[in-house]
């Protein structure tokens, strides 16, 4: 089943639960059983936190697609943010990707206790307990002028894109494929 | 333990005799505002065993996560911390697996 759900929103905190519902719900266990469900709606729970955290501007974005009969669900979380945030970024996602997942989590967690006002635990959340494969990248504010609109135009802000590919349990694909061989 | 229920939005802390209970969904910003206190009654009131029912809890974000990792780890010596887990919410499993990890020999898992 393809479908692809894009939404640009503004940063409050309150759309956190909100979108993480209407994921959960439009998942619904009758679609993509009730494992899919979670763990697809947990990564996006993260992903948005995060974007309100740490977002340089008023407006974020997220999509969430599945092409066809492809393995996984695709989660793309967009927004700005300056040099500093994006270098903090990249050091978090060079240390989640240090070891076996679980091992991080822990690790993460760990760390987690020194810092103050943060737990820096979602990447590591979203790589052991939703199964999900991140990547990212880097583009100009040209790509998407609306997340930029409410930033200085001599604001040197770039545009950062998590990407998170989370896997449909086998179970589930191996139901598909017996229903598409009828 | 005699310890106040607390509720902020769906979330609801309570307690009876040696459990503490975690309902609803906790992903406020910080949830250490909410969470803390209550651990910190617990960590006065608990005797050398507790336990956390989350069976209740339909969700905890990451920055609630740190507040557990944070009670197990500070808690007194010699105690021992049972996590109750609903089996059919699979998250409880993992993300609460990972933090017995963190003292084995002091945190018990019961599923049911």
């Amino acid at each position: 089943m393809t479908f692809n759900f894009d939404l640009t929103y503004c940063q409050k905190w309150e759309n956190v639960s909100y979108i993480r519902h209407f994921v959960a719900d439009m998942l619904s266990e009758e679609f993509y059983g009730l494992s899919d469900s979670k763990r697809v709606s947990t990564a996006t729970s993260e992903l948005v936190e995060n974007l309100v955290k740490h977002s340089s501007s008023k407006l974020a974005n997220i999509s969430i697609s599945r092409e066809g009969d492809a393995s996984e669900i695709l989660l793309k979380a967009t927004n700005t943010v300056s040099k500093e945030l994006l270098n903090q970024f990249e050091t978090i996602f060079k240390d989640i990707y240090k070891g076996d997942p679980k091992t991080v989590y822990k690790e993460m967690m760990l760390r987690s206790l020194g810092e103050k006002d943060v737990s820096q635990l979602g990447l590591a959340r979203i790589r052991y307990e939703c199964e999900g494969e991140i990547s990212y990248q880097v583009s100009n504010c040209k790509d998407n002028p609306k997340l930029c609109q409410s930033l200085p135009k001599t604001s040197k802000h770039q545009l950062l894109t998590i990407i998170v590919k989370v896997p449909m349990s086998d179970q589930l694909l191996n139901s598909n494929n017996k229903e598409g061989a009828l | 333990m005699n310890i106040e229920e607390r509720i902020s939005g769906s979330a609801k802390l309570s307690a009876s005799g040696d459990t503490a209970i975690f309902t609803g969904e906790i992903d406020m910003r910080s949830p250490s505002d909410f969470l803390s206190p209550f651990f910190d009654e617990i960590a006065v009131q608990m005797g050398e065993l507790v336990r956390l029912d989350f069976t209740p809890l339909e969700y905890l974000n990451s920055s609630g996560i740190k507040c557990i990792v944070s009670f197990v780890l500070s808690k007194a010596e010699g105690s021992r911390i049972i996590f109750v887990v609903d089996n059919n919410k699979s998250w409880q499993k993992t993300s609460f697996e990972v933090i017995q990890s963190l003292d084995e020999g002091n945190i018990i898992i019961e599923e049911v």
